[in-house]
């Protein structure tokens, strides 16, 4: 791909975009915030959802994918949208490590979709887990980065002290894949980016404690899950990391976002064991997020979740 | 001063220190907390306030702007019921920065004097989270202060921003750059994107602060009240906000709380300049919001 077609492809989005959320579904308590939002904007006519893909994570990658998938299908059950369950999949049962991508149904369909020539703009996957079913996808398939942009939620911004962030060392060998193979990348960092979208139990209960299934149901999750996250001497907050995926979609004007060289991970070793960011002004670019506005991100969502029926 | 002297000088804070406030509370509710925040604090010995300085945001002119923010500040002591506070409050600026001719105002001749009571080893910490003109006159009449006192400056953004566009750190530019240049120990709090995620609602704010000791009932209305202008339940916006300046406060109690590090000074301008060769300064990443705030919940409130 020439630099001039990625960047032209990493344009923010314009209008009705089409989707394929990639989740790990079952880990904390945010992707089901990202589900619902994701169903209520195709519901109201702001993308096109083509796919809900499951992907793993944890020390038992095929029982959390599994988990993951099922969770999906719960929150659509709880949405009263059941007509979205044909565009669920099962993904990666195991994490890649090596250089053999992991098939599953997600990493298929991803496939599918993409090489769809029946659709006329971009299709933009949104990743809010490890990058082992999009990774996959293009390797099995590399042709399809003409026709994809990854909005991946990983890593932290390249003034940080390292890069050891949940999604990146789900599946390391994944991201390094991403970030090297040259698809349009935009990379949303989680500190000190998506860490604004905190927020308290109190102001969550305010605007959809109660209010429909839906609502009442990612509250109740947050609240189970404050009971064991939250730590003495703190004003405990969780962030709802997972919405600025699809806000970016939907309202990338929300976000300030630049064009940088896509950074390398670094190769831990015994005297530096973390991973951290290793520029290298000769690769490909990417669009990397600086901030997200957090009041009408989670003003959307809400409003969103509050229209459910 | 010798690098390292100003390197060693911008070690974490090891508390309780002396520290002066330089505030403008008139415009903005969040100096409000961070002066509330800051004498629940002293009242518990964990720093000595040496004074609060009144900058000049608020207009009409920049006198009648200094004065409203001074009578904030006594507001503040009023309604805590500590009138010693009153005795260490002064009055700012009357015009802006010239470093020709600055303005020697009793907020300058008490930073002057407070920081000659200190030394290196146990500088004042002067905390400023209003703009620059005071501490920039105190510098520019008595530049020996420098090593005396460390400066923690609330405002500009991080280096990697666009701009440094800031209220704080554009009220006085020559101000601002005087104090970028003068080498003083500066440690920098940015507002994007690092004291901007110092987020809370109305709704957290009641939670936390609805039970209070009988003495702190006063000041903790006042502050919800101040939080809750403009509220409406419908809308994000209106129901939560950012604390900003209660950074500042936070960084001398529990540096610990902080994502810190060294960097050379950048020179001030609109596009922050990078020179590689001058001084250093210390400048803050991260803060632990949820640490933070609780510790002002129980501060405010116990």
């Amino acid at each position: 791909m020439t630099e001039s077609k990625r960047i032209e492809m990493l344009e923010l989005p314009k209008g009705k975009v089409s989707v394929v959320l990639d989740t790990d579904t079952a880990c904390e308590v945010d992707d089901q915030f990202a589900v619902a939002y994701a169903v209520r904007a195709a519901e109201e006519g702001e993308l096109i959802l083509e796919g809900l893909h499951a992907t793993q994570f944890g020390d038992n990658p095929a029982e959390a994918s599994e988990l993951s998938y099922q969770e999906i299908l719960k929150v659509l059950d709880r949405m009263g949208c059941p007509q979205y369950k044909n565009i669920v999949r099962r993904g990666a049962d195991r994490k890649m490590e090596g250089e053999e991508p992991v098939m599953s149904d997600a990493v298929t369909h991803l496939i599918e979709l993409a090489k769809d020539e029946s659709r006329e703009g971009l299709l933009y996957v949104v990743a809010i887990g490890a990058g082992t079913n999009i990774a996959s996808a293009l390797k099995a398939a590399p042709e399809i980065m003409e026709k994809i942009v990854v909005v991946w939620l990983a890593g932290n911004v390249q003034h940080w002290e390292n890069v050891e962030e949940y999604n990146i060392n789900q599946d390391e060998a994944a991201a390094r894949y991403i970030l090297g193979c040259g698809v349009p990348l935009v990379l949303l960092p989680a500190y000190n980016v998506v860490s604004a979208l905190s927020i308290s139990i109190y102001e969550l209960e305010h605007f959809i404690d109660g209010k429909t299934e839906i609502g009442s149901f990612l509250v109740e999750n947050v609240r189970q899950y404050s009971v064991k996250d939250t730590r003495p001497g703190e004003a405990w907050t969780k962030v709802i990391w997972d919405i600025a995926g699809i806000a970016y979609v939907l309202h990338p004007d929300w976000f300030i976002t630049r064009i940088v060289f896509t950074p390398s991970l670094s190769e831990p070793n015994e005297a530096h064991w973390e991973k951290k960011w290793a520029s290298n002004p000769q690769k490909h670019l990417m669009r990397i997020g600086d901030y997200v506005e957090r009041a009408p991100v989670f003003q959307d969502v809400f409003d969103k979740i509050n229209r459910c029926k | 001063m010798t690098e390292s002297k100003r390197v060693e000088m911008l070690e974490l804070p090891r508390g309780p220190v002396s520290v002066i406030i330089d505030t403008d509370p008139h415009c903005e509710t969040d100096d409000h907390f961070a002066l509330a925040y800051a004498i629940c604090a002293a009242e518990k010995g964990e720093m000595k306030i040496e004074g609060f300085h009144a900058d000049f945001s608020g207009g009409p002119t920049i006198e009648e702007g200094m004065k409203k923010n001074y009578d904030c500040v006594i507001n503040i002591i009023d309604l805590l019921n500590l009138p010693k506070y009153r005795d260490i409050t002064f009055y700012g600026p009357t015009r802006k920065f010239d470093k020709e001719n600055p303005e020697i105002t009793d907020a300058v001749k008490n930073m002057i004097r407070v920081a000659n009571n200190h030394t290196s080893e146990d500088p004042v910490y002067v905390l400023g989270i209003g703009g620059g003109t005071t501490i920039a006159s105190a510098l520019a009449v008595a530049p020996e202060i420098a090593d005396k006192m460390v400066l923690v400056w609330l405002g500009g953004n991080s280096l990697h921003w666009h701009s440094s566009m800031e209220c704080n750190f554009w009220r006085d530019p020559a101000a601002s750059e005087f104090i970028f240049d003068s080498g003083v120990p500066m440690v920098m709090i940015p507002a994007w994107n690092v004291t901007i995620q110092l987020k809370t609602s109305t709704f957290e704010l009641d939670h936390y602060m609805k039970e209070r000791v009988p003495e702190k009932d006063a000041v903790c209305q006042f502050l919800l009240d101040r939080f809750n202008r403009g509220f409406d339940p419908e809308k994000v916006a209106s129901c939560s906000g950012t604390i900003y300046d209660i950074g500042a406060i936070g960084y001398v109690l529990h540096p610990e709380w902080f994502k810190t590090r060294l960097i050379t000074t950048p020179i001030f301008a609109y596009h922050w300049g990078s020179d590689p060769y001058r001084h250093q300064m210390r400048i803050c990443d991260y803060i632990n919001r949820d640490a933070l705030y609780m510790d002002m919940f129980n501060k405010l409130t116990k």
